[in-house]
């Protein structure tokens, strides 16, 4: 079995990984106090083609019940105190919650130097007991916030950790970056510009949020005016969702390395531009052909990143469907013929296509339309380009007034 | 933090904008779309 550890790091990231698993439950057919909701939890022993994916992401405690492979990281104890008494408290075993009783006040050194360092090492000796019970490791998902002090700053103490330790384990990162122009503190351009540092450095392959972006869907397809963050958490955990199909059903890529081998040419240039399509609220009607799918998941407005691929291009791209599909692809023909991808000359057919026939689950209270056909795709553009440019100059504002340069 | 750390970051992201438009001008497209920063 090829397990994935999931780290979830400061405030943000602990917040949506609670979704993510809210989301990753209800695909595994397993309830929020980790009790599988087939009769017999041991099914797998019952046949050779049981399927038994859910072992993936989930290792069974001494009670049968299923655990999350997962690490729930934050300096502060607010956001994990949620989740010690939330929905979910009965899923998570204590060993996997570690809370500090410090803020970083938005501070990428108090994240990596003070308050940081007397986590790390209760925090990679958590990380090492969910590595231990794994037959093979295969990747790490690691998410977190680029512009919190937590986020950033003991994301990138940790990813260093991580090379140091499993260098050869596939470190897959799902960052939640700021918006460019609207922040919620003004260390942000530092802290969004200092994590990429390590991001470039420590990560096999990155797949970006940005929160401009989140916001943008959330007010232009789903109706919302004032979006909460309880919404752009579904919206991230959608994504995800469709996006690690691969990795935690009956995947299409027999190993991590191979699928980043074949979407990342240059190992530095790993940073992704994510989309899901159709972003459309719940009353909407869900009756999309393969190729509005195809077409909706490689337009712009559907990229949960603020820039538009059109004007760049595009090194490899993978599309992932979810839901009754069949695998013919006249979507993808139509796609390049209209120019819409535009390739580098010398990955000209660098797409992959993935199916996974079961939907997207549709979370609790959620706006998004229930299970049906969705797709989302992965793509590594240089138009990600325009966003690290973004975030360059606000950090050149700030850096040339030598502002919170302590 | 040294301020070396701040401007050796922001020296990685020139180059990795860098290493984009050299990807993205690479096959024959007008000078002018380049941007280096």
């Amino acid at each position: 079995m090829r397990e994935v550890i999931c780290i979830h790091i400061g405030q943000g990231g602990v917040q949506v990984g609670d979704t993510i698993w809210e989301q990753f439950c209800l695909e595994h057919d397993i309830q929020p106090n980790g009790e599988s909701c087939k009769d017999e939890i041991m099914y797998k022993k019952a046949g050779a083609d049981a399927d038994d994916s859910f072992t993936r992401i989930f290792s069974e405690s001494s009670n049968s019940n299923l655990v999350p492979r997962a690490l729930f990281l934050d300096l502060e104890p607010t956001a994990i105190d949620e989740l010690r008494t939330g929905a979910r408290r009965s899923l998570y075993e204590p060993s996997q919650l570690v809370s500090g009783k410090q803020d970083t006040a938005s501070v990428f050194a108090a994240g990596r130097y003070t308050a940081g360092k007397e986590i790390i090492d209760t925090a990679m000796d958590r990380i090492r007991t969910l590595a231990d019970d794994c037959c093979y490791l295969q990747s790490f998902l690691i998410f977190n916030t680029a512009g919190g002090g937590t986020g950033s700053g003991l994301g990138s103490l940790l990813l260093e950790r991580l090379s140091t330790e499993y260098g050869k384990t596939v470190k897959i990162g799902f960052p939640i970056y700021p918006s460019s122009k609207l922040s919620y503190s003004p260390t942000e351009p530092y802290n969004a510009l200092l994590a990429s540092h390590f991001l470039i450095e420590h990560q096999e392959s990155t797949h970006l949020f940005e929160n401009e972006a989140l916001y943008r869907i959330c007010q232009k397809k789903l109706e919302l005016q004032t979006p909460t963050l309880t919404n752009l958490n579904k919206l991230i955990s959608n994504v995800v969702s469709c996006g690690t199909s691969s990795l935690r059903f009956d995947g299409y890529y027999g190993d991590m390395t191979e699928y980043v081998g074949g979407l990342i040419p240059y190992p530095r240039l790993h940073f992704n531009i994510s989309s899901f399509f159709p972003f459309c609220p719940d009353k909407a009607n869900l009756s999309h052909s393969f190729e509005e799918i195809t077409h909706g998941a490689y337009d712009p407005e559907n990229f949960v990143v603020t820039c538009n691929p059109r004007y760049g291009k595009y090194m490899s791209s993978t599309i992932i469907y979810r839901g009754d599909f069949a695998l013919k692809d006249p979507g993808l023909l139509s796609l390049k013929a209209t120019n819409t991808v535009k390739f580098v000359y010398w990955n000209p057919t660098g797409f992959r296509v993935g199916i996974e026939r079961r939907p997207v689950a549709c979370l609790h209270g959620d706006v998004l339309g229930k299970g049906g056909r969705s797709a989302c795709t992965c793509s590594n553009s240089t138009a990600i380009r325009e966003v690290f440019e973004g975030y360059a100059e606000g950090f050149d504002k700030m850096f040339g007034k030598r502002a919170f340069v302590h | 933090m040294e301020e070396g750390e701040f401007s050796d970051a922001r020296e990685d992201i020139a180059t990795l904008i860098e290493d984009y438009s050299e990807i993205e001008a690479d096959d024959g497209v007008a000078d002018e779309t380049k941007q280096f920063n």
